[in-house]
């Protein structure tokens, strides 16, 4: 207590010589205490305490402070910066502390209650006129005339005609923040961003439900939950809820009731973590693909109605669904570009004719396996969606050739085509697309075109000579004409897939390997046709360009360990710079995933 | 030519604080905007004024604009591919670049603040990459230290956002 009455003897003091001195010596001023600076420098200090100040503008504190500190300076004429003197700097006279006594509380006196209580009652002058007060009145009064002054005191104005700048992180508009965010890959960076601030996560929650959401393995902490996983797989999620409800309201055993209480899905069969009420409205892309067995009608209804503007959507073996249901679903959006639909048993031709005449332009589409779909459905698709750039109809077997040929005709900006497994395919629609669908990047014919070529049952008939003549000379099947025109038309090939086309040999490759300089990956699994002579040719063109190529073999009596083992040891075929892997299936995807992103 | 006429000549940007800076048309065409207001103003009316940049920050700028004045501004390809491939994001920053936005954090964003206003994109778009690259792996706790953002959340709010993405963090 004693200190804090020195402290303010101190700043009174202090206070007291400034202005005097400011205001200059002799003429004795006559200033309302309420206007004095010492509840003005209090203020300031207060609302300093409340403010940020970035680095910078230090300058202006000090400026700022002058100012209070010494008002006269700045309500004469010489209003500007020539004549603030900064408090650090004035020197104050000895002599003021005995001359100035405009202030209540004198410097040196001490203050008595007495004082401060008639200061309540008659204000500043009554100091000197003595009048007694109780002391509880006197505290009371005390307070009242401190809440008095505070009010009555002209606001310190610092705060406004400062220029109050929070730092630039602050002021970031909320593009640039978005356009910072995006820059991160990982999710759960942009996450943590959401989590710093109110603005942040302004910026960030419909960035972290841009990113795919893929289905997660549902995991459950308890054997009881096991059973009520098969129950998922047997009946659609709402009948599962609804029965373990009613099953736990009339038996309510203690290890079963966090079944209800915390569900995983909602009642679409989706989640619940994703939210998708809340913030299904950011959701771009979903892959519905792993949670198959939980994704029903109702789901897509779900989708529909609370996420519009979903991008890409993956329901890939969602045996579940119905024709019917997904009609509906693509006639209520208008935002999908990308479509998986691999192995779904439903798809046929009037799932795919609703797909092309709803609002949704397609880039990309997916049917794999889709056994049930004719020439009619593929023909609706290519007519009404001509923006198509990705087509995958492996497996397709009713694919027959009017569908094929209008494929070229009607998406010339076709870039990824996968016709594999397609046994109608010819010679003359590999043709026709290649010559509309210049751009062509990449071509999968892996295992096309069985229903015309010949037959081949056993490996030992592949070195007659015979056999290679009378196969290379059908003209139905695609044969070395075929890719002849293909490395002509597209030269920006970057990956192609010959598998098990028999009917194509040397030449073919040869011509590829000229006509498509920036080709990075090359099938050619169980060419019979196909000799290890061929690896030389590769090898020097690929050398003369100074690409890379993976090569994928196997499954051919025609290259055999030996061939390739002759290759490597005579140094004029240029295989030993050449790496070699074997790889099994599943770590062969993984491989070219990650070679083809690359190229 | 007359482009080429206009090319030596030289433009005068006046900053927030009254800074002003000569620099020439080539330099100044950098910045998408500056170079539609000399295309409005009409020669030698006086300076440009620029009333969202500092001085301190138009100079690191025109730094960039003068290193960058011979070399054409190349788009980045690739945006049509992001609808059916994985766009491949990289975070390459050239050496000179790096050089350059070195600078403490509240220069950096005032950097990128300014080439927003400014329009000067690969300006901007290196920033953004610094502040990603700064961004990267770091808990939100760190984030805040680092940049000096207060935390205008209550707790429940924390928990809830928290909760609310757990999915991400268990991926």
């Amino acid at each position: 207590m004693r200190g804090l009455a020195s402290l303010l003897r101190w700043t009174t003091s202090v206070a007291n010589s400034i202005l005097y001195y400011s205001i200059g010596q002799g003429t004795k001023p006559r200033i309302r205490f309420t206007k004095l600076p010492l509840v003005g420098l209090v203020r300031f200090v207060y609302q300093l305490c409340q403010e940020e100040y970035t680095g910078h503008h230090v300058g202006y504190f000090w400026d700022r402070l002058a100012q209070v500190v010494t008002p006269g300076l700045y309500h004469g004429e010489n209003t500007g910066r020539n004549c603030n003197t900064s408090p650090r700097s004035s020197k104050t006279p000895r002599s003021c502390h005995k001359t100035y006594l405009a202030l209540p509380f004198r410097s040196g006196s001490r203050v008595s209650r007495k004082a401060l209580g008639s200061l309540w009652r008659h204000g500043p002058g009554a100091v000197e006129r003595n009048v007694l007060q109780n002391p509880k009145v006197c505290a009371r009064g005390l307070w009242a005339w401190w809440a008095r002054v505070w009010d009555q005191s002209p606001p310190c104005r610092i705060t406004y005609t400062f220029r109050r700048v929070p730092p630039a992180v602050r002021r970031l508009p909320g593009d640039v923040l978005q356009k910072i965010f995006l820059q991160l890959d990982n999710v759960q960076d942009v996450v943590h961003c959401a989590q710093v601030s109110q603005t942040w996560r302004q910026v960030a929650f419909p960035l972290i439900r841009r990113g795919p959401l893929v289905y997660p393995p549902i995991q459950h902490t308890s054997s009881h939950i096991f059973w009520l996983e098969s129950l998922y797989q047997r009946y659609a999620p709402v009948i599962v809820q609804q029965n373990v409800q009613s099953f736990l309201q009339r038996y309510p055993l203690p290890g079963l009731r966090h079944l209800t209480t915390i569900p995983v899905l909602n009642s679409a069969g989706l989640p619940h973590s994703w939210l998708l009420a809340d913030y299904g409205y950011f959701v771009r892309s979903m892959d519905l693909s792993r949670g198959s067995a939980r994704v029903t009608d109702n789901t897509l209804e779900f989708l529909a109605q609370y996420c519009p503007n979903l991008v890409n959507l993956d329901l890939s073996d969602c045996y579940r669904l119905t024709t019917r249901a997904f009609q509906r679903y693509v006639a209520s959006v208008n935002q999908l570009r990308n479509l998986t639909l691999d192995r779904c048993p439903w798809v046929e031709d009037s799932t795919i004719a609703a797909l092309a005449q709803s609002p949704n332009r397609i880039y990309a589409i997916s049917v794999v396996d889709a056994t049930r779909m004719t020439d009619q459905g593929f023909g609706a698709l290519m007519k009404y969606q001509s923006e198509l750039r990705k087509i995958i109809i492996a497996g397709c077997t009713g694919c027959q050739s009017t569908a094929l040929q209008s494929l070229g005709r009607h998406c010339r900006k076709l870039q990824w085509v996968d016709l594999s497994r397609l046994p109608y395919l010819k010679h003359q629609e590999v043709v026709q697309l290649v010559t509309y669908c210049t751009d062509l990047k990449r071509l999968n014919l892996a295992q096309s075109g069985a229903q015309h070529s010949p037959h081949v049952t056993h490996h030992s008939d592949i070195r007659q000579p015979w056999y290679l003549s009378q196969a290379l000379g059908h003209p139905q099947c695609i044969n070395d004409t075929t890719l002849r025109t293909m490395a002509t038309q597209c030269p920006n090939l970057r990956v192609l897939d010959l598998s098990y086309i028999h009917t194509i040999s040397n030449q073919a490759i040869h011509a590829i390997a000229d006509g498509c300089p920036r080709l990075g990956s090359l099938n050619i699994i169980g060419c019979l046709n196909i000799n290890h002579h061929i690896l030389q040719t590769l090898s020097h063109s690929r050398q003369r360009l100074g690409q890379r190529l993976y090569v994928t073999l196997g499954d051919s009596p025609a290259i055999t360990e030996e061939d390739i083992a002759h290759l490597a040891q005579n140094p004029s075929y240029g295989l030993p710079q050449w790496h070699r892997t074997i790889l099994d299936h599943q770590s062969l995807q993984e491989f070219m995933d990650t070679q083809l992103t690359r190229l | 030519m007359d482009s080429t006429k206009n090319d030596t000549d030289t433009v005068v940007l006046r900053c927030y604080d009254n800074k002003e800076f000569v620099v020439p048309r080539k330099v100044a065409r950098k910045s998408v905007l500056i170079s539609n207001m000399m295309e409005d103003i009409p020669d030698g009316s006086g300076a440009i004024p620029i009333h969202n940049v500092r001085g301190l920050v138009m100079e690191k700028v025109l730094e960039y604009c003068t290193h960058y004045a011979d070399t054409e501004v190349q788009e980045d390809e690739g945006d049509s591919d992001e609808e059916f491939d994985v766009p491949a994001r990289t975070i390459d920053i050239k050496p000179w670049d790096a050089k350059f936005i070195d600078v403490d954090v509240e220069m950096l964003f005032e950097l990128l603040q300014a080439a927003n206003f400014l329009e000067i994109k690969p300006l901007l778009n290196l920033g953004c990459k610094t502040v990603a690259s700064m961004l990267k792996g770091r808990t939100p706790e760190e984030i805040r230290k680092q940049f000096n953002i207060p935390n205008d959340f209550t707790e429940e709010e924390e928990e809830q956002i928290r909760k609310e993405n757990q999915w991400a963090e268990d991926r």
